[in-house]
């Protein structure tokens, strides 16, 4: 029986789904075999990953020094 | 306890039996983890401080009933999570949005050149910066789009894609199933891109 085609909807729905994880599975390699000839899923997966990339990279707050000094006097007032 | 490194487990026991040093330095070691959590699904200095102090009030409060069956940080996680999901603005939520099961540009029959090979009608993205020499203008687009996102799907991206937890931690943290994480991450990666697209198309 002749595997039904791939479509882009479906490719991108898992793309979203399942962008971190490992791409070995048989469907990861019809997927890889759709996205070698697909330059829209292509382009969909790279702006995919550049979304997650730009969140991660975008600022790493730490505590500041007055928010830290509070929460402290505040701990310090609850416990007393 | 489980999974914990042995000093934490020494500590969080300690802490549980009421010694106050312990306690204390309990907060100091997870302190930038709950703040970060929380900044990053607040994006705001202000809420993110708020959030940090109930927490650990919370953690005071609760820490006698903490089992030791999950991991610490799942614990506090979850104590975050509830807190931001309780601070959440009560809105109409534009729901429809969140439902994008096509991206703009795909089509179910591409088009195709003489020679059969798909035509790109999805424009490609724009390298991106560092974070350093982002513009102003693409900091106003990524905090923008993602406080559009729901607090219940945005929780679940951030846990995923930025604090780097698997689907099965973030699950345990939510107190949901694997499929409903993986659910709601598909659908904000979607959302959030769309929101991008705008700006980052080349």
């Amino acid at each position: 029986m002749k595997r039904k085609q791939i479509k882009c909807k479906e490719v991108a729905s898992y793309l979203c789904e399942n962008l971190t994880e490992g791409m070995n599975s048989a469907k990861c390699r019809a997927l890889k075999k759709h996205l070698s000839g697909c330059p829209n899923c292509t382009a969909y997966l790279d702006s995919l990953r550049k979304t997650v990339y730009l969140y991660k990279t975008y600022q790493d707050p730490r505590t500041p020094g007055k928010t830290h000094r509070k929460l402290h006097s505040v701990l310090k007032l609850a416990r007393s | 306890m489980t999974a914990e490194p042995r000093e934490d487990r020494q500590l969080i026991e300690r802490a549980r039996k009421g010694d106050e040093r312990a306690f204390s330095a309990l907060v100091h070691q997870y302190e930038d983890l709950v703040f970060r959590f929380a900044f990053h699904v607040c994006r705001d200095e202000e809420k993110a401080a708020e959030t940090l102090q109930d927490t650990f009030i919370n953690v005071f409060r609760k820490l006698k009933q903490f089992d030791g069956k999950s991991k610490f940080t799942t614990w506090l996680y979850r104590i975050v999570a509830n807190n931001c999901l309780m601070k959440r603005r009560r809105r109409k939520i534009d729901l429809a949005s969140l439902s994008i099961d096509q991206p703009e540009g795909f089509r179910d029959d591409p088009l195709r050149d003489e020679e059969g090979a798909v035509i790109q009608t999805i424009p490609s993205w724009k390298e991106t910066p560092l974070d350093s020499v982002m513009s102003g203008e693409l900091r106003e687009t990524l905090d923008r789009a993602i406080q559009r996102l729901p607090m219940e799907y945005r929780i679940v991206f951030v846990l995923r894609d930025i604090e780097g937890k698997s689907a099965e931690e973030t699950a345990k943290i939510l107190r949901l199933s694997i499929p409903a994480v993986k659910s709601r991450l598909r659908r904000a990666r979607m959302f959030l891109r769309e929101q991008l697209h705008g700006y980052m198309k080349a």
